[in-house]
């Protein structure tokens, strides 16, 4: 692999950090961030797939991930489908030239599939919230300055109904964070402990009451095209280094040219999935059938990769392999997206 | 004459004896870093006290009672505690052994990886040289050249047994994932009453029983080794990946087990492609 080759971005490296910033400076300085944003925001009013495709000439350039996934690709939709001109006019400006970087805080010990049960609180007191409760597996924790908060603000057992949305600011007393050590032996998420953690009423995005509609805002866009292009970026990396240098019997081979030929219909399922967008269907099933099938990929890749017993990639690979895991659990897991499209999609009977 | 497809019912007594101990020994504990660290020395001394060292060495002479696919349930058995002890690689080492060593001493087989010689714990039988632990339950030791002066017979005993051992640690991992399913509630139920879930660790399931064919496969037709047993280590493979998706999130951290045994089942085999000599 060549020296810049990382099999997934290495988030807890300062070096690594440091040099992503450093990029996503540079893009915003070139006029290339966000650019399917308004222009009175920062961006440049282009749809959404001339920035899907952006995204792909960046990715087969090999360039640094962003940090600011989650800024751009959650919290931004959550601000424009739900947020405030003037919270737009706070939060995107700083999103789009990454000077604010943003942790997504969804799940809990006892809410990870069922989103539902969340039990995080935000009580309210005058202009005022205060949140106590548990977030995990929240990438980006640990430098993060927000966090997209999903807390309940109704009666403990309202579920869907008494969610509300937050960014939470994380530099503050109420607020701990301790990573969480991975099976890849590095600590890309943490948990977060918030104890009377205080939000300006300003800082929710969206009705109190209304956080389960916004949180599937989000949760369409995490299953979406903009983490499609992420996908893709990672896949291709991959693929370039099993057929080009780990390849050497026709099984390999043959194993490449039917992933490479995968990732290419893939990337057309992602395109078809911007315009089908586009027309104002419901995002979620076909957001579910795109993660499903890039998370499956990518382990296939990555387990191609490793039996091809490549002597030069044989340490990259086996790592790729166990990275590859978090791919079918995170973001909904694949037995959650294939519910939603029996559900929604099939019209199936519920379980 | 038609070669056996399973173990004699001698075989499988003296195997659940076997497992019987080990369960004892380790409480069922599951892997983690306190696990690969605990001091094992005593439970080596009471196999070799008990006898279970001894089991390969009367393989294929007149003597022995047990044959390969016999063998292959003690490695099993083995395999599901991860015990980082060179159990296997001890027993395949005395078989075929024109010398009996005696029963307490911890022995492995070299390897040929293609690009250098591996001893899985190496340490434990005094090789110097680099170690690698990717998984703690089988640390690999990058040694000295030498020649390779052992007959094929206890490569081949070891590329079976350290199969059979993967075959114990996907089974094993497939067992944490079934307790995993039962005692995990979202949405009001245990996760295992979900068909998705339910439909994976059958799926895992039936991968470890076809393992276990091909090891029995294996066993009968050395020109077929290479192909039953890279079968084999696939569908162990599928099947320890399948454990940690069971596990959710948690399966996804250092300190849960699942990665252990897909750490195991990865290392195997690598041993087992270099003890057949597949990587040249």
């Amino acid at each position: 692999m060549s020296p810049a080759y990382r099999a997934s971005p290495v988030e807890d490296e300062p070096s690594e950090i440091a040099l992503r910033r450093k990029w996503e400076r540079a893009v915003h300085a070139a006029g290339y961030s966000c650019l399917s944003w308004p222009e009175e925001l920062g961006g440049r009013g282009e749809g959404p797939l001339e920035e899907f495709v952006f995204a792909d000439e960046c990715a087969r350039a090999g360039v640094p991930e962003s940090l600011g996934r989650v800024g751009r690709l959650l919290a931004a939709p959550a601000l424009f489908g739900h947020g405030t001109a003037a919270q737009r006019a706070r939060f995107l400006p700083r999103i789009l030239d990454g000077t604010e970087v943003w942790c997504q805080g969804f799940s809990e010990p006892g809410a990870g599939s069922d989103l539902a049960a969340v039990r995080t609180a935000a009580v309210r007191e005058g202009d005022r919230y205060f949140a106590t409760g548990q977030k995990l597996w929240t990438s980006f924790a640990l430098y993060a300055d927000r966090c997209l908060l999903l807390a309940r603000t109704g009666e403990p057992a309202s579920r869907h109904r008494g969610l509300s949305i937050f960014a939470l600011r994380m530099a503050q007393p109420g607020v701990r964070t301790r990573g969480i050590r991975q099976i890849n032996g590095r600590s890309e998420f943490a948990e977060v402990f918030l104890d009377g953690a205080e939000i300006s009423l300003d800082d929710r995005i969206g009705a109190e009451g209304e956080g389960w509609s916004v949180a599937m805002t989000i949760l369409g866009a995490e299953r979406g095209a903009g983490f499609g292009a992420i996908a893709l970026k990672r896949l291709r990396d991959d693929l370039e280094v099993l057929r080009t240098h780990c390849a050497p019997g026709a099984g390999t081979t043959r194993e490449a040219t039917a992933c490479a030929e995968r990732l290419e219909v893939l990337r057309w399922q992602i395109m078809r999935s911007i315009e089908q967008d586009a027309c104002g269907l419901d995002p979620l099933p076909s957001a579910s059938i795109l993660k499903v099938t890039w998370s499956e990929l990518s382990q296939d890749l990555a387990r191609s990769g490793f039996l091809s017993a490549c002597p030069e990639h044989g340490g990259e690979w086996r790592m790729r392999l166990l990275d590859a895991r978090e791919a079918t659990i995170a973001s909904g897991t694949s037995e959650i997206q294939r519910t939603v499209i029996a559900d929604r999609v099939l019209g199936l009977p519920r379980s | 004459m038609s070669a056996r497809a399973i173990p004699t019912q001698l075989a499988h007594d003296a195997a659940a004896a076997f497992a019987d101990l080990l369960r004892g020994r380790t409480a069922a504990d599951p892997p983690s870093d306190a696990y690969f660290a605990r001091d094992w020395t005593p439970l080596w001394t009471e196999l070799a006290d008990g006898g279970w060292t001894l089991l390969a060495d009367g393989l294929g002479t007149t003597d022995g009672d047990l044959d390969l696919l016999d063998l292959t349930l003690f490695a099993e058995a083995w395999g599901a505690h991860l015990v980082p002890l060179p159990f296997i690689e001890s027993i395949a080492a005395r078989s075929g052994s024109a010398t009996i060593p005696e029963a307490a001493r911890m022995l492995s087989v070299a390897v040929w990886s293609g690009r250098t010689w591996l001893v899985p714990f190496g340490q434990s039988v005094g090789e110097a040289g680099p170690v690698d632990d990717f998984a703690r339950s089988l640390p690999l030791t990058a040694a000295a050249p030498r020649r390779a002066n052992e007959s094929d017979g206890p490569r081949a005993t070891l590329a079976i047994l350290e199969t059979a051992g993967a075959v114990g640690a996907a089974s094993a991992a497939l067992a944490r994932s079934i307790a995993h399913a039962r005692a995990r509630e979202q949405f009001g139920r245990p996760i295992g009453s979900f068909q998705a879930v339910k439909h994976r660790l059958a799926d895992m399931h039936a991968r470890i029983e076809l393992a276990r064919s091909a090891v029995a496969w294996s066993c009968a037709e050395p020109d077929s080794r290479a192909s039953a047993l890279g079968q084999a280590l696939e569908l162990c493979l599928r099947s320890a990946e399948d454990a940690v998706q069971v596990h959710g999130g948690i399966g996804f951290t250092w300190e849960a087990a699942p990665h252990h045994y897909l750490r195991h089942v990865m290392a195997a085999r690598a041993v087992v492609r270099a003890a057949l000599g597949l990587d040249g």
